[in-house]
Parts: structure tokens; C-alpha cells; sequence
């Protein structure tokens, strides 16, 4: 057995999350051609997967359409690629109209409703694993998971999932995708509490809440 | 207006300010290839973390924040006796305490401290790691997890059971030629926050062990088993907090300095506030370890305090900051990752608020 395997959780429904799969998956499942799709905020910054290697021919949804952008509108602005996981930023660098009325495209609300749902399905697979690592794990022959204090915090996430799922249902505007992350970030912080040191490593709760945490600044301007 | 900032040379002194200032500027390559702490062994920082063989509680809460406000990435990742040399002060010979400052300090080397396990977390009593005698030898077999520079440390201390019972717990000095040894199986764990900290898995295959490696034979069994760690955990933990707060205290002043415009004066005083409260109730908690390393109540309270506290701050910061503004500062946004980290380290908040809950009963007879 691998030595990394000592920080796996003692869970057979244990999957990675991640913001990158997040993120490409609700894109694919709006673009017209199934391919990963970049999306930019009204301060024309665009938030896109990092896979993209030919940034001229960018799709990318924008709040009034759905269209391509050529390279020289592009102004190469990310973060260092250490400090995000599988996406990148880009700012467009021309006068490209973008329109900041209330009317915005059903092509970029979807985007941003399969966002949430992804965020609902990865809140809940963490929610489960770490739900079946506390009830493998005891203390003086008692399941942590039937602690008095676990399980307050377990019905907490619980009552947010449910919140979460319904908003997730009633998603119609770019205010219920901060909604939804804003709820998102909560349930991940009490997970990840839960979760202990796991938490912190890779393609696990606390990675994924600073990735919510910048998707809910990206969204919010 | 918000008229209370304070100037880290004030608050730090010029020495630590400077110290500081070097962290923060190779803290990006740090977080990007924590290894390559070794080209900046030369750094002065270093030479006074190598150094330290005798500060306070007090003394260390103090200059751990200070280089935290650096970056706390850079500084775990530095080599230093860390919580191994508490431990070496608490639990060895005054010869053993004298060689491994000697070697840490000669040799600037990295060192570990194993207690965590998989699947006992850091509960020093109920650890499985096992010392076994065989034939006049002693041999070490267990797994542990989850603490900072495991696999790049070239020296270190594990605990291990040498007895099946409260008081038989061991510290065994790691030393390199131990570490080298093909019976240790080690590598450090993928973290995407705080990455300097490199936590690492390690497992001991029937490893020999020298007895004079195994710590605190001129000690009784109480002073060698879990009271010993709780005293050791009590003089670090405030060093913990001092982590959160440096940190937080940094991207505070960044924002007052460049980005006030964007925070309303009531923020501003709420977070100085929370800081300033946070800071003042580590150091007492400091000086009451200081004066009785068993006083473990208040060092819980101010290390859960600190910990939220910089999670509030930093949250804050990065919320108000406009987007493009956080594009432009990526250490910012790097805290925003690693401040979460600061939970896990000597004792999530549900640890400490069961010690709190313990002492309940005292608590409540001693208010007047």
C-alpha cells in the first residue's frame, strides 16, 4: 500500500472535487459543441480553463452573448499557477461592448446554474465521504460520527444542502449563483472542520472553498 | 477615520521587520517549490532560526508572528528546531538538548516532530506507533501523518508506545542516519494551501533504534508520557496563533496602506480591533505558560481566538478588495488559502473547546 494512501479517508464513496471539473463540466454542458467555454465578469476579466492552448479561438459566454474572441483582444493578467488550480484569468485588453443591463443571456445563466448544481454535487459527495470516515473512526468505542457535537454539525450541513438544492432549482438570475456560492463556502467550512487535516490536501474542501471564494469575488463585481 | 495603524517596525523591531521583508519576497517561489528553501540558507532570518536554543514561550510568540507577517509558508518550510526542540528542552539530557541545538545550528538543517497518525489523529494517548525490545535492541514500527517537513527533514523526533499504558509514551530523536534508513517509507503530501509547510506521511518498518535515541530515561514514566505533551503542545500553541496573526496582521496593512478607500472606518477599527485583541491575548496566555507549562485552558482559548480571528480579517480583505485588485496582489490571495490551515494545527477548534469544556466546572466556581 502507498504511503500516500495514509492520508486517504476511510471511505469507499471518496471521489477528488475539484473547481477545474466544476468548472469545465458546466461549460461543456452549455457550449454548443461540447468543448470547454471561458466566462467573463463585467470588469472583462475572463476566468477560463487552463487546458486552453489556443487562446485566440476562445469561446467565451458573455452576459449579452455567446461568441469567440481573437487574441489580440486578450491581455495575458492570471494569477501565478500555483494559486489556482486548473483555470486561469485573462482580461480583454479592447473596447468590447459588453452589456450591463439586467437582461443577461440564457446561455450564461445556464453556465452559472451548472455551476451551482456542480458545486451542490461536490458539497454532497464531501458531505457523504466524510460522513463514512467519522463513522469508521471511534473514540472509546464510539463512532465519532455519533458525538452530540458531530452530528449538530452534520444536520447543519444538512439543513444548508437542502437550501442549496432548492436554489440550485430556482436559479434565474447572476445574484443566485452568489447565492448559491456564498452557501457553498458555509458548508464547506464546517465539512472541512469535520474533515480534519485531510481537509487541507489537494482536490479536497479547503481547496475547493478558496476556489468558491474567488469565483464569488469573480462574480461579484 | 481609522488613525491606529501601526508600523511594523514598532510593532516588530527593525531586526525582525528586516527579517520579515526577506520572507515575503521569495514567499511566491516558495509556495511554488517549497524546496527551494535551500538556496536561501544564507538568509539571516535563517542564521536566527538555526539559532534559537532558548526563547520563552512569550519570546517565541513574538517572533514567530513577526515572520509570519513575512510569510508563514517561508518560515515553516525553513529549517530550525521547530516544536522539536520544546520537546528536546522538556524530554532530553542536557548532553541530547546540547547536540541537537549544536547540529541544528551547524548544519541549518530541517527537522520534523511525528505524533499525528492516520487513524488516531493527535491524541497522545492513543497513538499505535510501537518501540518493541528484541534481543537486547529496539526497533520502531508504526505510521504517522500529517506533519510539517517529514520527508525533507534530516533530523526529528517520533512518539511511539513503549508501553501498552497512559504513561508509556516515548520520544525518539530521529536523527539522519535513522531517517536514511531503506525500513522508512516517507513523502510529502500533494497540499494545494500553505505548501511550504510540506506535511508528510511516514511509515517505520521494524526500524532499530539506538537506545540513547529513545528520549527521557533520566525521567519518571509521568514525566515521559502524555503529561509531557501537554506541556510541550501548551508552549507551541500560541506560536500557532501567532502564525494566524502575522499573517493576517500583513494583509491588514497591505489593505490600510494601498487599499483604504475600499473599507469603510468601521471595518477597518473592527478588524485593528480583532487583531490588536487577538495579539494581547496570546501573549498573556504566553506569560501564564511561561510561569506553569501545565495553564493549558487559556493557551486553547487564545489559539481558537487567533485562528478565527485571522480567518475573519482575511476574509474580509479579500471580500472587499475589488477582483482586479486581487488579480494584482497574489500574496493576498495566496492567505486567503492558507489561513484555513491554521485549524489543523495543534488542536482544530473542537479539540480545544473539549479542554475548555473539561474545565468547565472550574471556570464557573472561580468567578467571583
Amino acid at each position: 500500500m502507498s504511503i500516500l494512501s495514509l492520508a486517504d479517508f476511510a471511505s469507499s464513496t471518496y471521489r477528488d472535487v475539484n473547481w477545474r471539473d466544476i468548472f469545465c463540466s458546466a461549460g461543456s454542458a452549455v457550449s454548443s459543441n461540447a468543448e470547454p467555454i471561458g466566462l467573463i465578469n463585467r470588469e472583462n476579466i475572463i476566468m477560463v480553463p487552463d487546458n486552453f492552448l489556443d487562446y485566440k479561438n476562445i469561446k467565451i459566454c458573455f452576459p449579452d452573448n455567446y461568441s469567440a474572441l481573437v487574441g489580440e483582444d486578450i491581455l495575458y493578467s492570471s494569477f501565478p499557477c500555483s494559486l489556482v488550480s486548473g483555470i486561469t484569468f485573462l482580461r480583454v485588453d479592447t473596447d468590447i461592448k459588453i452589456n450591463k443591463s439586467e437582461n443577461v443571456d440564457k446561455c450564461y445563466i445556464s453556465f452559472l446554474c451548472e455551476i451551482a448544481s456542480g458545486m451542490y454535487s461536490a458539497c454532497n459527495a464531501i458531505f457523504k465521504y466524510t460522513h463514512e470516515h467519522l463513522s469508521r473512526r471511534y473514540i472509546d468505542d464510539t463512532a465519532i460520527s455519533k458525538n452530540s457535537i458531530i452530528q449538530s454539525d452534520f444536520s447543519v450541513v444538512y439543513v444548508m444542502l437542502e437550501k442549496l438544492a432548492i436554489a440550485v432549482k430556482n436559479f434565474f438570475t447572476i445574484y443566485d449563483a452568489i447565492y448559491c456560492t456564498s452557501l457553498a463556502i458555509e458548508i464547506l467550512l464546517i465539512l472541512s472542520r469535520l474533515s480534519g487535516a485531510r481537509s487541507v490536501l489537494r482536490n479536497r474542501s479547503i481547496e475547493l472553498m478558496y476556489h468558491f471564494k474567488i469565483f464569488e469575488r469573480f462574480m461579484l463585481v | 477615520m481609522f488613525k491606529k495603524f501601526v508600523d511594523p517596525e514598532i510593532r516588530y523591531g527593525k531586526v525582525f521587520t528586516d527579517y520579515a521583508r526577506s520572507f515575503r519576497q521569495i514567499a511566491l517561489d516558495i509556495h511554488e517549490n517549497p524546496s527551494c528553501i535551500t538556496n536561501y540558507f544564507n538568509l539571516p532570518a535563517i542564521d536566527f532560526l538555526v539559532s534559537d536554543d532558548s526563547s520563552t514561550t512569550l519570546g517565541r510568540t513574538h517572533h514567530l508572528e513577526a515572520l509570519s507577517y513575512g510569510d508563514p509558508g517561508v518560515l515553516l518550510a525553513c529549517p530550525g528546531p521547530s516544536l522539536s526542540g520544546v520537546a528536546m528542552r522538556e524530554l532530553g539530557s542536557h548532553e541530547q538538548i546540547r547536540d541537537f541545538y549544536r547540529i541544528v545550528k551547524d548544519k541549518k538543517i530541517r527537522t520534523c516532530f511525528a505524533l499525528t497518525e492516520p487513524e488516531k489523529g493527535s491524541d497522545a494517548t492513543r497513538i499505535k506507533a510501537k518501540i518493541i525490545k528484541e534481543n537486547n535492541r529496539f526497533y520502531l514500527s508504526g505510521k504517522k501523518c500529517f506533519f510539517g517537513n517529514g520527508a525533507v527533514a534530516e533530523m526529528g523526533l517520533v512518539f511511539a508506545k513503549i508501553a501498552d499504558n497512559p504513561v508509556g509514551m516515548r520520544a525518539i530523536l530521529l536523527t539522519s542516519d535513522i531517517l536514511n534508513s531503506d525500513l522508512i517509507e516517507k513523502n510529502t503530501l500533494s497540499q494545494f494551501s500553505l505548501r511550504g509547510a510540506q506535511i508528510a506521511a511516514m511509515r517505520f518498518n521494524h526500524v532499530e533504534i539506538p537506545e540513547e535515541n529513545i528520549l527521557g530515561a533520566h525521567l519518571s514514566a509521568c514525566q515521559n508520557g502524555s503529561l509531557a505533551m501537554i506541556k510541550i503542545f501548551n508552549q507551541f500553541r500560541t506560536g500557532v496563533g501567532a502564525l494566524a496573526i502575522g499573517q493576517a496582521q500583513a494583509i491588514f496593512d497591505i489593505c490600510y496602506k494601498n487599499y483604504a478607500s475600499f473599507f469603510s472606518n468601521l471595518t477597518l477599527n473592527a478588524m485593528h480591533s480583532s487583531l490588536t485583541n487577538a495579539r494581547a491575548f496570546l501573549h498573556q496566555s504566553a506569560i501564564k505558560i511561561d510561569h506553569d507549562p501545565m495553564d493549558g485552558l487559556c493557551v486553547s482559548a487564545a489559539k481558537v481566538n487567533a485562528t478565527h480571528t485571522a480567518e475573519y480579517v482575511i476574509q474580509q480583505c479579500v471580500d472587499t478588495l475589488p477582483f482586479d485588485v486581487l488579480l494584482s496582489e497574489p500574496w493576498i490571495v495566496k492567505s486567503l488559502g492558507d489561513v484555513f490551515c491554521w485549524e489543523y494545527m495543534e488542536g482544530t477548534t473542537h479539540v480545544h473547546h473539549n479542554q475548555i469544556a473539561r474545565q468547565l466546572d472550574g471556570i464557573v466556581n472561580n468567578i467571583v
